[in-house]
């Protein structure tokens, strides 16, 4: 009984403390991406990636050589409207939109993020990916990656293992509170590139 | 002098398990708070509790009761309590892990934060059904040798046998 008793005070002891911290420093818990900020209309249109429904082109690894990602020569891109030829992509993107975003990171417009283990990342990665696990952020440190090789106002395409992986999106969150503006998430993640056949590397960072 | 005589000192296996028990969760417990976001975010995952405001209080008081319970073992104050708290605390994971491989979804662990990253699966109830063999006897038997337990589990035999 005293055994049970003194048990109950430790855990009484532990919640005050907890809830101590909770009040005095605690800071709410981003939960999800914040909605990406769009370039500022008419001064950079060009390969601006618009907030809105997933891509709706249809690319596959034979011509997505020939997309180009953003041509935008619009006057509408002076009116804040989306450009005519510009590429919708959404925050959570698909295959396609992967494909447009690698195309742009392979031209030094953007970069790719993998956000899965080391051992993964080393088996296979999608060409040209940075790996970048959520556990490097930890103690609030800013990679050297992103350091490094990342630019804040250029769009980052993050992916993991698909499905459930929330590493991908933990990651986006990280960049978005050091001020990356342009996030997105593949959401298919590696498996679904790799099975398309595009391109990949393994071992460490390029 | 044997343990016969000083049952209240039964050796150095049970101040070694729970040394080892308190630097778990020492750990795991400074890993959580180090990324109590993360920690935070992961919670929801078990599809055990979603509300967000109820999973922020988890997220800081769980890892404090991980913290506040190691320490006792380490000063080995309220051990045996400590190492109840500390078990039935194992238990409470290993079942939400288990109802997460029943309901075959994929979510990371985040038992040491984000040092061990790794899905939860077999190989992590495993890990806790370790940690809980290791507490038991420390429950059982108390907090052995280096111990405040033990100095005023002396003191009072002392006092009763000058009585």
């Amino acid at each position: 009984m005293m055994i049970l008793l003194r048990s109950f005070a430790l855990v009484l002891l532990a919640c005050g403390i907890g809830a101590a911290h909770f009040k005095l420093f605690g800071t709410p818990v981003q939960w999800d991406l914040a909605p990406n900020q769009l370039a500022t209309p008419g001064v950079s249109v060009s390969k601006q990636l618009v907030e809105g429904a997933d891509t709706p082109t249809n690319v596959t690894p034979e011509d997505s050589q020939e997309v180009d990602p953003g041509v935008v020569d619009d006057p509408r891109a002076q009116t804040g409207d989306p450009p005519a030829h510009a590429v919708v992509l959404g925050q959570h993107v698909g295959l396609e939109g992967a494909v447009l975003l690698y195309e742009m990171a392979m031209n030094g417009e953007g970069a790719i993020v993998d956000a899965r283990r080391r051992e993964e990342y080393e088996q296979g990665h999608i060409l040209g990916a940075y790996h970048l696990p959520p556990g490097a952020f930890s103690g609030g440190a800013v990679p050297n990656v992103v350091r490094d090789f990342l630019i804040t106002s250029q769009p980052v395409l993050i992916y993991c293992n698909g499905g459930d992986c929330d590493d991908s999106k933990n990651v986006g969150i990280k960049l978005q509170e050091i001020g990356f503006t342009q996030i997105h998430i593949f959401d298919d993640g590696y498996p679904a590139w790799a099975d398309a056949g595009y391109d990949t590397a393994t071992g460490g960072d390029p | 002098m044997s343990d016969e005589r000083r049952p209240w000192l039964p050796g150095w296996d049970l101040a070694f398990a729970r040394l080892v028990l308190a630097g778990i969760f020492l750990f795991a417990a400074y890993m959580k708070l180090r990324g109590v976001d993360d920690f935070a975010r992961a919670i929801p995952k078990f599809e055990l509790v979603t509300d967000h405001a109820i999973v922020e209080w988890i997220a800081y008081i769980v890892p404090w009761i991980e913290a506040v319970c190691a320490f006792a073992l380490v000063i080995g104050f309220w051990a045996r309590a400590a190492a109840l708290v500390l078990f039935l605390m194992l238990m409470g994971f290993a079942a939400a892990m288990l109802s997460v491989i029943a309901r075959g979804l994929e979510v990371d662990c985040q038992c040491f934060g984000e040092y061990f990253g790794a899905r939860v699966g077999w190989s992590s109830i495993a890990r806790n059904v370790v940690f809980m063999a290791i507490a038991a006897p420390v429950f059982a038997r108390g907090a052995g040798m280096l111990a405040i337990d033990t100095a005023i589990a002396r003191r009072r035999a002392a006092g009763s046998e000058g009585v």
